[in-house]
């Protein structure tokens, strides 16, 4: 048996090293180390053998088995090597174009709406919604605009014939949720607003968010502190942030807030209109009369509210000039936004 | 509010930049800047340009468009021959001349050439050249009264700049050169110099001249009048108009120019009648009566309501209170007599008035916002000095000052722990007073608690406690409140279902390959008969604005579908072949009842379009836009867990095709439709088939319960698949096959996949041929041949008797 298995062996060698390929590799595998292969056979032969003869007979085979089993992983290695070569000798054109399903676009304001809302539910706010189609009360009267006087030229109201009017900022949703809810009130409101003035620089509808605070103790640095968490957010940690005073009927005191030119850097430029900032919010405390109008005490609770240009932040952050690109739809326009 | 920086000045004792003035004003909240400042960076760019004359012009000999001239560069130099492309020059005008050797903030370099075979010597520059504006229209023209020969910077850096101040509507102080000083003032604790009166007065008093009688208190609390007699009409000297023209006022005559002059100066619109042209020499302050007819000065006549405030003489109106003067009583080059008005008019009443009579004038604007009532006579003294001074006229002893009571301001008390409770700092009372007192407030203490304070009576706007927070907190500066963030107790807070929906449906969409659009949420009349309507749609019955922007956007539109089409039509018009667009928004429907909110429904619609293009993925648009349009939805539907969403054919949507629309069932309620538009519906759009939409109702998408349901867990045993082919009547759908086999309600068929529809020659007319892959698999074993054999024959058994199918 031992001469059977030195020839068998030799023969394994040789067939194992003329292999050209994985697949005669393979059949050589079976051939001897298969379930019906010779090794295999021998091996459930060893226990018609005498005694004595088994362990020496095992061993043998074992050893037989070993040795090919190393053989074919070493021919195993070569052959794929030899192939990894030949392949790595292939070239395709990797400058022709992908090809595939291609995505759509979000719009623009909506990616900016949806980035609004993610830094301010962040900190903590949750989002609060209104009718377009407003009461005077919810969008003027509510928020301290005192009939016949020049703060509502302020912004130019369209009215329906049923008696409502279009709503002209998204305040009036701070007034439905403080007067549906409690504090302490963390609010964002985002919304489509509506002015009837019509010019270049101007649509007629546009996009806000109003955003409040209420609770015991919230004061003008927290104004500016949650403003200029997201200022930062939204625009990059260095971005420069002026608070200046300004004038809203339903906040007092109020602010208006600029960041520093994107554009020039603050130098001065025709888009900053040479002062190095460009006007971004208006914000302030909630007026006592305001608090007031929706039951809350003013001297138990007080409040910040802000309200956010979605448009005006969108041309800021891709840098467009004009508000009529997002309204427009061309597709050429929009499908760079996803 | 446009004024001369150098007239600011006179009324501060201060040594500050017209620059760092804007720069406080705006700290301050007083939104200002300046015009005609040009920066010294760009100043020193300006080298070689020098202040020039144009003697003489004539055609270039050799070229139509341009000009031939002569420049003289300075005084004693001889002119320059100078080429020129403008027109917009004539002979005589100064002008910015850039010498050889000048290098231009634009990047241009000049040098002497020879332009069409004539030497030219320089250039005669824009504004735009210069780097002073984006104008370019034509040469910089400079007054006549720049000097000839002197570097343009050089002038440049010394002409008076515009501040031009921008002031919020509770803020009418502001609105005065006295008022931005005191602004000014206030922050840098400075003395405002006011000018100070000096009337040399002559009898007799104006009182025995003239009768002022107010019968209406309410529009008029206040009525001071002076009379001023023997004033020499004459143009107004040069300082004043110029004054007055930086300010965008054009000058008249010297009595006019005055009353503007004051205006500017002190904030109180004054008015000058001719005393003589006065009937009954009275002044009588009314409301009009219905009806009652007025010409005011610029020639219209007026009909009146009684909410208007008139200012009448003896026998009938003459002015419109706060707001206009009328024809008849005004200033003219006869005049000699003037009686000259300064009142205190209700802003209420004025502001009706104004919209009413669709007029804002300079006085009207100042009235609706408040003017000082205390500074009623003190304007009208001004103004007298001036007369003077000005006109050489007799300032008649004393003053008609008709009042009830005089307003004096409310005391508000201020309590000093309310600034770290609003504004989140803390400072100290001494210098909390010091800003009420720079603001020319009184201040009282209170012991412990803070302040009593009354506010000057220039300030209507400050009326309590949290007014005067804001201006302790404009003194202060905003900019130097230290940023703080607040602290609440954390509460689990999830999105909205509405917004958590929207989101879903954007990102899908955008991943099944639409852009997604914006239109702006209004319709013109024939949106709905665009699309076909009946009558009693609810769509054709929009919501109508009343004063809209135009005819065409005069309603809250009730369907998305027209604002997809015409984005369609504006792309198609800019070659794109392909269109795949959706839009999220609110439709709006009338309330039920008047009086209560819109039906603002949120709703989803899309659109696609291919035009015939040749491409690799080509597939033909006419059968597979809808199936395309109808993945959507199903991925919309499937990916939300609608899990009971059906589509099923309809024929009743107006401006789809009846054999190519389907519905969107949720349960037994209709959330929207897909299909092909009608090609006459397409027309009124100028656009032709095919177009393919889908529209969704969110509101009921919203209103259906989602079944998250339990996850599907593959089976661990292989499964095996049959093919089937049959024949089958043209009529069946799709699925009726799978609803025949699904009856057969046997577990080990896992899926039925369609894979080729054969319609031709080879079969009977009215037939078609369907091939099915069906699998079978066990979540439990491994089927067996025999098993699998069985169930199929079993399928086919049961297309069979159910469908008439004959197997292939």
């Amino acid at each position: 048996m031992e001469a059977e298995l030195k020839e068998v062996l030799e023969r394994a060698k040789e067939e194992i090293k003329s292999a050209q390929d994985l697949e005669e590799l393979n059949q050589a595998r079976v051939r001897y180390l298969g379930r019906k292969g010779f090794i295999t056979q021998k091996l459930t032969g060893i226990k018609d053998l005498a005694q004595d003869q088994r362990p020496k007979a095992g061993q043998l085979l074992n050893q037989a088995k070993k040795t090919i089993e190393e053989l074919i992983q070493a021919k195993e290695k070569e052959i794929l090597a030899q192939q990894e070569q030949k392949r790595e000798k292939e070239k395709i054109d990797i400058s022709l174009p992908g090809f595939g399903p291609s995505l759509g676009s979000k719009h623009p304001l909506s990616i900016i709406l949806e980035e609004i809302a993610d830094i301010f539910e962040g900190m903590g706010f949750w989002i609060e919604e209104g009718p377009d189609a407003e009461t005077e009360y919810h969008n003027f009267s509510a928020l301290n605009f005192l009939p016949d006087h020049p703060a509502r030229d302020m912004q130019a109201t369209f009215y329906l014939e049923n008696g409502l009017i279009l709503r002209t900022h998204t305040s009036p949703v701070q007034i439905r949720a403080m007067s549906k809810l409690k504090p302490p009130l963390r609010v964002i409101c985002p919304g489509r607003v509506y002015r009837c003035d019509a010019d270049v620089s101007h649509s007629p509808m546009f996009h806000q968010v109003e955003g409040f605070m209420v609770d015991k103790q919230i004061n003008f640095a927290h104004l500016k502190g949650v403003l200029m968490e997201f200022l930062k957010e939204f625009f990059g940690a260095e971005v420069k942030v002026r608070f200046r005073p300004s004038f809203f009927p339903f906040t007092e005191p109020s602010a208006e807030v600029d960041i520093g030119c994107l554009i020039c850097g603050g130098k001065g430029c025709p888009a900053c209109k040479q002062s190095g900032w460009m006007e971004v919010l208006g914000a302030g405390m909630i007026h006592p009369k305001v608090l007031e109008n929706v039951g809350y005490d003013p001297e138990q609770v007080s409040g910040f509210a802000f309200g956010l240009g979605v448009e005006r932040l969108a041309m800021l952050r891709y840098k467009i000039e004009h508000i009529r690109m997002f309204f427009e739809n061309d597709l050429r326009f929009l499908r760079q936004f996803f | 509010m446009e004024i001369l920086y150098s007239w600011l000045k006179e009324y501060i004792d201060l040594k500050i930049s017209a620059n760092e003035a804007v720069e406080i004003l705006t700290n301050l909240g007083v939104e200002s800047s300046l015009q005609g400042a040009v920066p010294g960076s760009l100043l020193s760019q300006l080298e070689k340009v020098v202040i020039a004359r144009i003697e003489k012009i004539e055609k270039h000999p050799n070229a139509d468009k341009l000009l031939y001239c002569q420049v003289r560069p300075a005084k004693t130099a001889e002119a320059l021959p100078i080429v020129c492309g403008a027109h917009n020059i004539k002979e005589g005008d100064m002008a910015p001349l850039a010498l050889p050797g000048a290098k231009l903030p634009e990047g241009l370099i000049i040098k002497e050439s020879i332009i069409r075979k004539v030497v030219s010597k320089g250039m005669l520059c824009s504004e735009k050249e210069l780097g002073l504006s984006e104008d370019y229209s034509g040469i910089m023209i400079l007054p006549q009264t720049a000097p000839l020969g002197v570097e343009l910077k050089e002038w440049l850096a010394n002409q008076d700049m515009i501040l031009s101040i921008d002031s919020s509507p509770n803020r009418g102080d502001l609105l005065s050169v006295v008022g931005i000083a005191r602004e000014l003032c206030a922050k840098t604790n400075s003395k405002l110099k006011i000018p100070e009166i000096k009337i040399k007065e002559d009898l007799p008093s104006a009182e025995d001249r003239a009768k002022v009688l107010i019968e209406d208190y309410i529009g008029c609390p206040r009525y001071v009048a002076r009379i001023i007699e023997g004033v020499k009409i004459a143009p107004s000297p040069e300082w004043m108009r110029k004054r007055l023209e930086a300010s965008g006022i054009r000058s008249i005559s010297n009595i006019v120019d005055i009353t503007n002059y004051v205006m500017l100066e002190l904030g109180q619109p004054l008015h000058a009648f001719d005393l003589e042209l006065l009937r009954g020499k009275k002044i009588i302050v009314r409301r009009a009566s219905a009806g009652e007819k007025f010409t005011t000065l610029d020639g219209i006549e007026r009909t009146l309501s009684e909410e208007i405030l008139l200012i009448c003489d003896g026998e009938g109106p003459v002015a419109v209170a706060g707001i206009m003067g009328g024809a008849d009583s005004e200033v003219s080059g006869q005049t000699a007599n003037i009686l000259l008005e300064s009142a205190f008019f209700d802003p209420v009443v004025i502001r009706k008035g104004a919209i009413q009579l669709g007029m804002q004038t300079e006085a009207s604007k100042r009235f609706e916002r408040g003017v000082d009532p205390r500074f009623t006579d003190f304007c009208a003294d001004r103004a007298g000095q001036l007369f003077q001074e000005l006109a050489g006229g007799k300032v008649l002893k004393g003053k008609i000052d008709v009042y009830e009571k005089l307003f004096s301001p409310e005391p508000i008390r201020f309590r000093t722990n309310q600034v770290k409770r609003i504004l989140g700092f803390s400072i100290e009372p001494k210098q909390i007073e010091q800003s009420f007192k720079s603001l020319e407030m009184k201040v009282e203490k209170k012991n412990g608690e803070g302040f009593i304070i009354t506010p000057p009576s220039f300030r209507g706007d400050i009326k309590q406690e949290i007014d005067l927070i804001e201006e302790v907190a404009r003194l202060y500066g905003y900019e130097k409140i230290e940023p703080e963030m607040p602290e609440f107790k954390m509460q689990a807070l999830k999105r909205s279902k509405k917004e958590l929906l929207r989101r879903r449906l954007r990102t899908v969409l955008v991943q099944l390959g639409f852009s997604e659009v914006l239109n702006l949420n209004f319709q013109g009349p024939k949106d709905p008969s665009y699309l076909g309507l009946k009558e009693d749609d609810p769509k054709t019955k929009p919501v109508r604005i009343s004063n809209p922007l135009a005819e065409n956007s005069a309603y809250l539109r009730t369907s998305l579908i027209p604002g997809l089409i015409s984005n369609l039509a504006f792309n198609l018009a800019r070659q794109q072949a392909r269109v795949k667009i959706f839009e999220l928004n609110k439709v709006f429907f009338p309330s039920e009842k008047t009086g209560e909110l819109l039906n603002e429904r949120e709703s989803l619609a899309g659109l696609l379009a291919e035009q015939e293009v040749k491409s690799l993925w080509q597939i033909s648009c006419s059968e597979g836009g809808f199936y395309e349009l109808k993945r959507a939805v199903e991925l919309i539907l499937e990916q939300l867990k609608f899990t009971g969403a059906r589509i099923e054919p309809v024929s009743d949507v107006p401006y789809l095709l009846p054999g190519k629309t389907a519905k969107i069932m949720l349960g037994k309620d209709r959330a929207g439709a897909l299909g092909e538009v009608k090609p006459l519906v397409l027309k009124n759009f100028d656009l032709s088939p095919p177009v393919f939409i889908f529209e969704l109702d969110i509101e009921l998408l919203l209103s259906y319960e989602r079944k998250a349901g339990s996850a599907f867990i593959p089976s661990r045993y292989p499964g095996a698949y049959r093919d089937i082919s049959l024949m089958i009547d043209e009529e069946l759908p799709h699925q009726a096959v799978i609803i025949a086999i699904r009856g057969l309600h046997n577990e080990l068929i896992s899926a039925i996949e369609l894979f080729d529809i054969y319609r031709g020659k080879k079969l009977p007319s009215g037939k078609k041929s369907l091939a099915y892959r069906i699998w079978y698999q066990s979540p439990e074993r491994t089927l067996t041949e025999e098993e699998i054999n069985a169930l199929h024959a079993k399928v086919a058994m049961r297309l069979k008797e159910k469908l008439g199918a004959e197997i292939r």
